[in-house]
């Protein structure tokens, strides 16, 4: 048997098929539809188009297309392209006429077989149509006989197309070395026998579909085709029974829904035909597998088989029924070992072998590795690997799958590399979220995965199916994520579904996942209150933009319908050019729905700065002791503020200072009178201490401030938790000049006022002329062009608020309209420059990024701050001084929810230690 | 493949086997055996470009010379 078989390896895919129709030719080869085809007539008509597309010039090498519905005419045509010495090409005439085009155009077939009907529906291409069903008949003239071409088992067998993840699909090219190897051991495998009936389910554009009938061809068995209908996953039984199969290959998901209507028919009989049914095509659940062995199902041999087009159909396979019942029950499905003939090798980033239980990349070898990709040497030399260690000149196929050894050595599949995606700087393995979503009891099927939004946004999106008994709401699903996933890894978005997607293969539909409308209603549970005014109207439509979710109610939540602080950025933006007007950020922190935003862009006092924005906001509330937090972002609104408010727990209350009301005040903002100001909201708030105050940057010296305030009144202060505080007088040179020249102006005695209207002025020029110097030449030009802009516009509006207003500038040294960000920046400089701090008898907890650790001279690494307090404890932070509260918050959280836990812990300590008649510390 | 952020800087070499299929394989590795250098290297793109404008004929070299001693 083994020599006969090592002999028939070494031809083609369709001689062993023409073997064995001399040894069976009356038995029933093919069953579609109520139609039958045996062994000889099967093989006669495949002859004949085999002669026919010789006639046409098909030989080794050149590829044919095929495309016709599923049917006997299917098997004929594909029989007859091979047997003609033809590469096989299947076009799924359920896909749309563009991908079929392309795929014409790609493989450069010259000759294309076509019903009919499909082939009118086609785009225009080079090839010459052969019409299947017209021409029947004619080919009914062709010689009968096993044609003579000389294609040998190097050359190739076929072509099938699979989608990458970017781009376009990709012709995997399989010699028939590599198929034959494939077939003879599956034929091994599954016992195949003439007395099989064997399915073949897979749709032909799908390299599965050849693994359900060569190896039935080869044995004498039957293939029976699927046909359109009656095939649902809840009818499977009744249809296999019906068909008396005995071989079953069922994408997964199929038969995991065939699974689920099992059970419910838990006392049926079981079918007494089917002897083995083998799954495919994605991971398998464990759950599922279990229930296999609940069900009268469980006596019927069940196979895992796990494989990429690129290594030829299946590259291993682990008996699952073994795996039944036993005290271990299996957490994964484990794909198993490689075939006969494959090699499977786990791999690290270095490409060395890992170790056990380590995770690592599946790299695949041996004989059933494809030729390469059809046209894409570049692809082709990037996945085909040279093997490290193997024979000479080997290659190992990139699988992109991860996977690792359990104990018995079967290898079990942990996900895609490209399901680890990175979403604002996190690494997050969607797999793992979908994981924590399927252990929720009412959860049956859950797919995370990124949404790409027309908008540019990209967010996590949670599709689930629940079981159909269990009625849970979005909401509580997203109550129990967050007590299992960290902040980052919780998808914006959860969409409940009857039942999920599947394309052509059986899969779950990523693709459609992904691009599908969100609908409110799947989302969240809210009260919809519908839109009543014009601008309620406009502002729901600019959130249905940026969010893609509709309908939107004016209550819903703009982060809870998945936005998040850079789309708050956007939404302002977008508002003003709608509306006119710019709402400042801090109106999304009071309340983030469209109501509120309406209320406030109705609202005549906006824009005049004497609006009724607190300064001090509330993001969160809790029972600990509030949190102080002077977030520093002059220009924006401090929006990572609410990210770091959900790191810090929801039992600690978060209030924040914004910077922004200096400009109205008739006070002369120097830090010391900011530090005032603010002092007295957080008092009314936190009358008595001991208080926990942070800051960023610029907020970081003003909360240094209110700390020294503090203590001047006898209060206790906790936690001062500096971030990137710059000390005052340790400036850029172009600050240190204009410091320079208001102390100038002091010494002489002007006005403070004026000396800060100076300062202002002056500050612009400065700071260009400073990046003069450090530029290159491309930038130069830029500042250039830039800088030239904005002084004719502002000498302009200048000239224009001279006109109008003549007399002088506002205390606080505000400049007319147009820029209000400059002014901020420029008064905190200012106010930093004559700010000379006092002594402060207390301890600073000072964070520094990487950058800022880049900004001290010497060998002081407080950046001067030990100058000043009694104690510092200074530690880093990962990213740029902007970045570390954005993109890599994550860590600041984690220090700073560190030493507010500790800081609260002490306080109450120190607080029942003084309570009277209380327990000693 | 979909790796976003991710750059990868390792720089690579062009390697070609004896059936005449090229890859690539880090630089500073030795080469695997049964495959050779063909001088080139520099950052996985380039090496990919490279192998796009050379590689024409994905056939094993095995194969064509059959071919060869066929007659047309």
């Amino acid at each position: 048997m083994d020599e006969s078989k090592s002999e028939a390896c070494d031809t083609c895919i369709h001689r062993p098929f023409e073997a064995q129709t001399v040894q069976t030719p009356r038995a029933i080869a093919v069953v579609a539809d109520g139609r039958t085809l045996t062994y000889c007539e099967l093989n006669r008509r495949a002859n004949q188009v085999a002669h026919h597309l010789l006639a046409l010039g098909v030989g080794p090498e050149v590829p044919v297309a095929i495309c016709t519905e599923r049917s006997i005419e299917m098997v004929v045509g594909m029989l007859g392209i091979l047997k003609a010495g033809g590469v096989y090409v299947p076009l799924d005439p359920a896909y749309p006429p563009h991908r079929l085009a392309f795929m014409l155009e790609d493989t450069r077939a010259p000759v294309l077989l076509a019903d009919r009907r499909l082939a009118s529906g086609l785009p225009a291409h080079g090839a010459h149509t052969v019409e299947l069903d017209a021409t029947w008949t004619a080919l009914e003239g062709e010689g009968q006989e096993n044609p003579r071409a000389n294609v040998e088992p190097h050359n190739l067998a076929y072509i099938i197309y699979t989608s990458g993840s970017t781009g376009k699909p990709k012709g995997v090219c399989v010699p028939h070395d590599a198929a034959l190897q494939h077939f003879a051991t599956m034929q091994d495998l599954w016992e195949l026998s003439a007395a099989d009936r064997v399915l073949a389910f897979a749709s032909f554009s799908f390299d599965a579909s050849l693994e359900q009938i060569f190896p039935t061809l080869y044995s004498g068995a039957t293939v029976v085709l699927r046909g359109a209908d009656g095939w649902g996953a809840g009818e499977f039984s009744r249809t296999a029974r019906a068909l008396r199969l005995t071989v079953a290959d069922l994408p997964t998901a199929y038969w995991d829904q065939w699974v689920q209507a099992c059970h419910l028919d838990g006392d049926r009989p079981p079918l007494p035909d089917l002897r083995l049914v083998a799954i495919g095509g994605e991971a398998a659940r464990a759950e599922t597998v279990r229930r296999w062995g609940e069900t009268p199902m469980r006596s019927i041999r069940l196979v895992n088989a796990y494989g990429p087009t690129e290594t030829t159909i299946t590259a291993s396979i682990q008996e699952l029924t073994p795996c039944l019942g036993g005290d271990a029950p299996l957490e994964r499905v484990p794909i198993g070992r490689p075939l006969p003939g494959r090699t499977m090798h786990i791999l690290d980033q270095h490409g060395d072998p890992v170790l056990e239980g380590e995770a690592g990349e599946l790299y695949i070898g041996g004989a059933g590795l494809a030729r390469g990709y059809l046209g894409r040497p570049d692809l082709t030399a990037e996945r085909f690997v040279p093997h490290p260690f193997g024979a000479p000149g080997e290659r190992l196929y990139r699988s992109g799958d991860i996977g690792r050894y359990r104990p018995d050595g079967a290898i079990e599949f942990l996900g895609r590399v490209d399901h680890q995606v990175k979403l604002r700087g996190f690494r997050i393995e969607l797999g793992e979220i979908e994981e924590v979503l399927g252990r929720h009891p009412a959860v049956r099927t859950a797919i995370v995965l990124v949404r790409d939004e027309a908008t540019g946004d990209r967010r996590l999106a949670a599709h689930v199916v629940l079981h159909a008994s269990r009625g849970v709401a979005a909401n509580d699903l997203t109550d129990y994520l967050k007590t299992q996933l960290p902040d980052y890894m919780m998808p914006a978005v959860l969409v409940l579904h009857e039942e999920l997607p599947v394309n052509a293969a059986g899969k779950v539909d990523r693709g459609a996942l992904a691009s599908t409308r969100l609908s409110r209603e799947t989302m969240v549970d809210r009260s919809f209150v519908a839109p009543s005014l014009t601008i309620h109207h406009q502002l729901v439509h600019i959130w249905e933009e940026l969010l893609n979710v509709r309908p939107i109610g004016i209550r819903d939540n703009f982060f809870e319908l998945g936005g998040h602080s850079l789309l708050a950025v956007r939404l302002i933006d977008q508002i003003e050019r709608e509306c006119g007007r710019r709402l400042p950020l801090s109106t999304l922190f009071t309340d983030a729905t469209i109501d509120h935003l309406a209320q406030a862009l109705l609202s005549p006092e906006l824009g005049t700065g004497h609006g009724k924005e607190p300064a001090l906001v509330k993001l969160q509330d809790g029972t600990k002791r509030p949190f102080f937090y002077l977030h520093g972002d002059l220009t924006g609104g401090g929006l990572y503020c609410l990210s770091l408010a959900r790191y810090l727990g929801e039992e600690q209350p978060f209030y924040v200072f914004h910077p922004g009301r200096l400009r109205d005040r008739p006070v002369l903002p120097t830090i010391e009178a900011v530090a005032k100001q603010n002092l007295l909201e957080l008092q009314a708030v936190q009358p008595e201490g001991p208080y926990l105050l942070g800051g960023f940057c610029d907020g970081g010296v003003v909360a240094f401030e209110i700390a020294r305030q503090l203590r001047a009144q006898g209060q206790t202060v906790e936690l001062l938790f500096m971030i990137d505080a710059m000390l005052p007088g340790r400036r850029l040179l172009s600050m240190r000049a204009s410091s320079l020249i208001s102390r100038l102006a002091h010494f002489a005695r002007r006005d403070p006022e004026k000396e800060l209207a100076w300062y202002l002025r002056l500050r612009p020029y400065v700071a260009y002329w400073h990046r003069l110097r450090r530029s290159d030449r491309a930038t130069l030009w830029c500042l250039t062009l830039r800088h030239t802009r904005r002084g004719v516009r502002r000498i302009s509006s200048h000239l224009a608020s001279w006109f109008a207003r003549r007399d002088r500038h506002a205390p606080d040294g505000s400049q007319p309209a147009g820029t209000p960000q400059r002014d901020i920046l420029g008064i905190y400089a200012w106010a930093e420059s004559v700010y000379d701090p006092g002594w402060y008898a207390g301890k600073v907890v000072l964070a520094l990024s990487d950058e800022a650790r880049g900004w001290r001279d010497g060998a002081d690494p407080t950046l001067g701050w030990c100058n000043l307090a009694e104690e510092v404890e200074v530690f880093g932070i990962p990213g740029a001084h902007l970045t570390c509260v954005t993109q890599h918050i994550a860590a600041l959280a984690t220090e700073l929810r560190k030493r507010l836990d500790l800081a609260q812990s002490d306080s109450d300590r120190k607080a029942i230690s003084h309570r009277p008649g209380g327990a000693q510390a | 493949m979909n790796r976003d952020d991710e750059v990868d800087e390792m720089t690579y070499k062009v390697v070609v086997n004896d059936e005449e299929q090229y890859s690539i394989w880090p630089a500073h590795r030795d080469d695997p055996p049964g495959w050779r250098a063909v001088g080139r290297s520099g950052p996985k793109i380039e090496c990919l470009s490279y192998i796009n404008d050379t590689w024409t004929d994905t056939r094993p070299l095995s194969l064509r010379k059959q071919r060869a001693f066929r007659a047309p």
